[in-house]
């Protein structure tokens, strides 16, 4: 019985050893699997941190070189060359806003054309003496002596052929008495009869100015004053005034429209908008200010 | 203590979880954060550096533009005079008539100078301004009869000298008026106006012509030696010997008209001694 519990034993400390050589065998197999998957996974996770490591040190060596370049002389002499050309530009279109509207005033006070005297002085009829002339702001008044009262006429009638007046009045045109003077028949009948008075006035242009002007407190101007003078009646148009490109490439946007000074309402700059034009006839001096204000794009919209 | 084969596996598994937990978190994380923060950072800089590569490239042409647009400034500068100079511009004008056979000038006048400023939108006044002056000229004509033989000069030369002035200097020079008036003896007078325009720029930009007709005193030095105040010697005869009132002598002429403040009583018979030689009133 004892021999047989002392086998029974032994056998199981047998088994014993044989599950235990089993699970010890299992288990290395197993340390030995998971060695190599962690050896598999240091090196793979190695590299892969390494690679990161790595690209983070490339990429913030060339943060460094940008920097670096970025802070140069050369590079920052270059941009403050862009800031000292900008100042000028500034500077210089200030400069030219004021000569032009100073020139544009000039260009658009009252002078005479002496080519008017010469439509005038061929216009004259051959027994018409001019004695008096006058030109000055735009009208001319001829004074003279003449054989009949028919000849000042002519001569009016010879203006409008040369469509030299908008309008001529006969100031005056009377009979000459010489009953008192003394004169020899002869010179009595070579004194002319008539004397005459006559006013034309020429066709009056005026100037229209169109100045763009950044919207801002200062109103600081965009470019030179753009003049132009034109007769009564004429047409004057300005197109492509919805947005205005400043020479450094920079965007305006049209926000406000004065003429002489009033701003026109909401409805008429929409329709101003719409053309992209702002037209008028000409029947007086006119003043007008086109206000932009700086273009800011969103999601490639330009508000 | 024996595990089994399972339990085995899930210990490998959860070491090796752990493994990867702590590689992930503790290394590979933080080394990935660093990259997009370095990548960002690269990113904001390199940004940067496009558009201030772009500007650096603009400068160029921006350059361009500058030129440009000085040549335009320029330009308009040089359209009127620097400097309003009356006696170069009075001796220009009256030259040209001259040189066309109206060297009878027989007035010349010059309104005061005004100056035109230039109100800003923001309703200050720019330095820069136009300044202006008006000369007036009147010219006599010529008969062709009058003593001297001199050839007859009218209209048709007034009119040439008028279209000289014109055509000469046409953005800074404005003839504002002509007119004629017949003496009605053969010769007529003509009248002229001339509007002069300079700039006045403190900060001009352009050099301007100094060999300029109309700032250019040509005509040499005169001589000096000019005095202040008619001598005697110069009084006119007709006026020489009237009874004036003079501050000065000892003894006035008594004139009712010309004695000043001093009465002057005369004798009943006056004698021309008597009116060399008044009696003063007692003072």
């Amino acid at each position: 019985m004892a021999n047989s519990k002392k086998f029974e034993a032994s056998k199981r400390d047998m088994n014993f050893f044989s599950a235990f050589s089993s699970a010890s065998g299992q288990i290395g197999s197993y340390m030995s699997l998971t060695l190599i998957v962690v050896l598999a996974f240091l090196i793979v996770g190695g590299g892969v941190y390494a690679f990161v490591f790595l690209q983070t040190r490339a990429i913030q060596s060339n943060i460094d070189i940008l920097n670096a370049k970025m802070e140069s002389e050369a590079y920052q002499s270059e941009l403050a060359k862009f800031s000292e050309v900008n100042i000028s530009m500034s500077v210089l279109n200030q400069q030219y806003y004021e000569v032009s509207a100073l020139y544009s005033r000039v260009q658009n006070t009252d002078k005479i054309e002496s080519s008017y005297m010469d439509t005038i002085y061929s216009s004259v009829p051959s027994d018409v003496i001019i004695t008096d002339f006058a030109y000055t702001d735009g009208t001319v008044i001829l004074s003279g002596t003449a054989d009949s009262y028919y000849s000042p006429l002519d001569m009016i009638a010879n203006f409008s052929k040369s469509k030299l007046f908008t309008n001529v009045e006969i100031t005056n045109i009377a009979q000459v008495d010489n009953s008192a003077q003394v004169m020899t028949p002869e010179a009595l009948a070579a004194a002319k009869d008539y004397t005459f008075t006559l006013q034309g006035s020429l066709k009056s242009t005026y100037a229209v100015l169109i100045s763009r002007l950044i919207d801002d407190v200062a109103t600081t101007p965009l470019t030179a004053v753009k003049s132009q003078t034109l007769g009564v009646g004429e047409q004057f148009a300005e197109t492509g005034v919805n947005t205005f490109t400043s020479p450094d490439g920079t965007t305006y946007i049209l926000s406000r429209i004065s003429i002489d000074d009033v701003f026109i309402s909401e409805a008429d700059l929409s329709e101003i908008k719409l053309s992209d034009s702002i037209s008028g006839i000409v029947s007086s001096s006119v003043d007008i200010k086109l206000y932009y204000t700086l273009s800011v794009t969103t999601g490639g919209v330009q508000e | 203590m024996k595990l089994s084969k399972r339990e085995t596996i899930m210990v490998i598994a959860i070491v090796f979880f752990l493994l990867i937990a702590g590689f992930w978190f503790v290394l590979l994380s933080p080394a990935q954060d660093a990259l997009a923060l370095a990548q960002a950072e690269y990113d904001i800089i390199k940004g940067k550096d496009e558009e201030n590569e772009s500007i650096i490239n603009s400068v160029s042409t921006l350059n361009d533009t500058l030129n440009e647009l000085k040549i335009n400034v320029s330009t308009i500068e040089d359209s009127l005079l620097p400097e309003l100079d009356n006696e170069v511009i009075v001796e220009h004008l009256a030259n040209i008539f001259v040189d066309h056979g109206l060297q009878y000038i027989t007035e010349i006048t010059s309104d005061p100078i005004i100056t035109d400023n230039l109100l800003l939108s923001d309703g200050s006044y720019s330095q820069n301004s136009v300044q202006w002056v008006r000369i007036n000229l009147k010219i006599s004509g010529t008969d062709g009869v009058t003593e001297g033989g001199i050839p007859a000069v009218g209209y048709e030369e007034f009119i040439e000298a008028v279209k000289e002035i014109e055509d000469e200097n046409p953005t800074t020079i404005h003839i504002s008026s002509i007119s004629m008036e017949d003496s009605d003896y053969g010769f007529q007078y003509f009248l002229i106006s001339v509007d002069v325009f300079a700039f006045n720029l403190p900060n001009r930009i352009s050099s301007f012509d100094a060999t300029e007709h109309y700032i250019v005193w040509d005509r040499e030095l005169a001589e000096a030696g000019g005095i202040f105040g008619i001598p005697y010697a110069d009084v006119q005869d007709s006026l020489d010997g009237a009874i004036y009132f003079k501050p000065f002598a000892s003894v006035q002429a008594a004139d009712a008209t010309n004695a000043g403040t001093t009465e002057v009583t005369l004798p009943t018979e006056t004698t021309a001694q008597d009116v060399l030689t008044p009696t003063l009133p007692a003072a």
